[in-house]
């Protein structure tokens, strides 16, 4: 979901790439994430390691290929934070961009 | 078959490509003649480049080193492609872009879009329509005209200018239409808001739900809050957020209300469940009303068997054939419990009662009781009692007035 003028938290950074993330069923590239998610690769790798260490994300090789998946973790994590960030915006305090 | 290949960082003049065609990182494409350029088989390019042309192949692959300044892949025209494509870039088109299966690793920007699959990890917008069967978008979506697609899955929030999806619809932020849209099944995370005419299958509401004029949708149910303004009819409407309507409400099977429910006018629905609150100008059930919350209404609740639990509270006349005041409700599940708890110590209050039978529990209270049968607990309470064939009023129970053996009953007033 890059692309956006104002910058994004890590929460927020942490729920577009899961987002990204699950469309891509079959796991998802770095550079394609990067491209989803609107940050450079050597950034996103960090982020996406992050992501694995907290258990929300799971990383797979195939052929030399890395490829991200989401958890059930992850896809709980992303659940939650949708529907909080509903509220916050209904509370006037998220943001809708 | 010629295969051709456009160096990288030059500028080549095409026509007609017979075979396929490979392209180098940052070159640009310019027709021989006319604004179109034809490859006959796969384009293939090491990154992102420009299309000064109309474009057609057969199959087309972008290689991306990922996301960075200056990387769109550009198409100053249309875009053809008869086969499946594979984008490691964003891409920006003028015109519109047809494939079969077209899968964008940034965003796509383009005029109209048909694609039996769409698969866009960033954000989507297109000023004219969409026509797919599947679309994937991991951003936000934008569709200025009408949509006709089959599946529809947004990571960020979706706006489209009307139509129809016929399948599933997940938008994790807020979905909005501009013109009427035909749904399957809506999941909205956001705010919702469809304007009036537009007809579904269900509605899940996670957050903020809008519905602007008249509404039909099979099966509603509302998490947050919603807002019909209009009349609203459902085959199955389950409120367990707020939900109001402004003009008449038809659930042609079940209305349960776990959260608050209001419609200005008269309610209409075959089984009715209430664990919260629900107010209405008249309420008719077809069926059964099971009640182990509040009901407020101005004309009066009838129903073809009305259970009120303990603790319950109604305002507003009740009619039915049979009226139990005051008896154990379990609406199951997480409900249940809520409701259980909130009516510990309480006294069920009703307003006045009318029916065939009637039973009045122990710790209940109503005003006036109409029934051609009544029977009351120890321990209940009652204004007036009027009956048609048979009393049991047993030791420390309250009747206001003695009852009354009538030999006809006033007409209800529902």
């Amino acid at each position: 979901m890059g692309g956006r003028n104002s910058k994004r938290s890590k929460t927020e950074l942490y729920a577009e790439i899961l987002e990204v993330i699950t469309h891509y069923p079959e796991g998802a590239r770095i550079t394609r994430l990067s491209y989803g998610v609107g940050v450079p690769v050597d950034r996103l790798k960090a982020l996406a390691e992050r992501l694995c260490s907290y258990g929300l994300a799971k990383k797979s090789t195939n052929e030399d290929e890395v490829y991200y998946g989401v958890t059930p973790r992850g896809l709980e994590f992303l659940d939650i934070y949708f529907r909080m960030r509903g509220f916050l915006e209904e509370f006037g305090e998220g943001r809708s961009g | 078959m010629s295969d051709s290949a456009v160096g990288a960082g030059t500028t080549a003049k095409l026509g007609k490509i017979e075979g396929e065609l490979k392209v180098g990182r940052g070159a640009r494409i310019i027709p021989e003649s006319g604004r179109r350029v034809v490859v006959t088989e796969g384009a293939y390019f090491e990154g992102p480049a420009t299309l000064d042309c109309d474009f057609e192949c057969k199959s087309m692959r972008v290689e991306g080193r990922g996301w960075g300044p200056g990387g769109d892949f550009v198409i100053r025209g249309a875009l053809t492609i008869h086969g499946s494509a594979d984008i490691n870039a964003s891409v920006r088109a003028d015109g519109e872009v047809v494939s079969q299966d077209l899968d964008i690793a940034g965003h796509l920007q383009s005029g109209s879009v048909t694609s039996k699959g769409l698969r866009v990890g960033g954000h989507l917008t297109t000023r004219g329509s969409l026509r797919a069967e599947m679309v994937d978008v991991g951003g936000h979506m934008s569709i200025t005209d009408d949509v006709d697609i089959a599946g529809l899955r947004v990571g960020g929030h979706a706006q489209i200018g009307g139509g129809k999806i016929s399948g599933e619809i997940k938008v994790r932020g807020h979905f909005t239409t501009k013109k009427p849209l035909t749904y399957g099944q809506i999941q909205v995370y956001g705010h919702l808001r469809l304007p009036a005419g537009s007809t579904g299958e269900q509605i899940v509401a996670l957050g903020k739900v809008e519905l602007d004029g008249d509404t039909t949708c099979k099966v509603i149910e509302i998490n947050g809050v919603g807002k019909v303004r209009g009349n609203c009819k459902a085959d199955n409407l389950k409120v367990n957020g707020k939900f109001e309507t402004t003009g008449g409400l038809r659930v042609s099977d079940k209305l349960e209300v776990n959260g608050s429910a209001e419609t200005k006018k008269e309610l209409e629905c075959g089984r009715l469940f209430v664990g919260g609150r629900l107010m209405a100008g008249s309420i008719v059930a077809t069926g059964q009303a099971d009640v182990a919350g509040e009901i407020w209404t101005e004309h009066g609740l009838k129903a073809k068997a009305v259970r009120i639990g303990t603790g319950s509270r109604i305002n507003g006349p009740i009619v039915g054939e049979t009226v139990e005041v005051g008896t154990g409700i379990d609406l199951g599940g997480f409900w249940a419990h809520a409701t259980n708890l909130r009516s510990i110590g309480r006294m069920t209050r009703v307003d006045d009662v009318w029916g065939r039978e009637v039973d009045i529990n122990r710790y209940s209270q109503a005003k006036r009781v109409y029934a051609d049968v009544v029977r009351m607990k120890s321990g209940s309470i009652a204004d007036e009692v009027n009956y048609t064939k048979d009393v049991d009023v047993p030791d420390h129970t309250h009747v206001g007035k003695p009852p009354k053996k009538v030999e006809r009953l006033p007409e209800p007033p529902i």
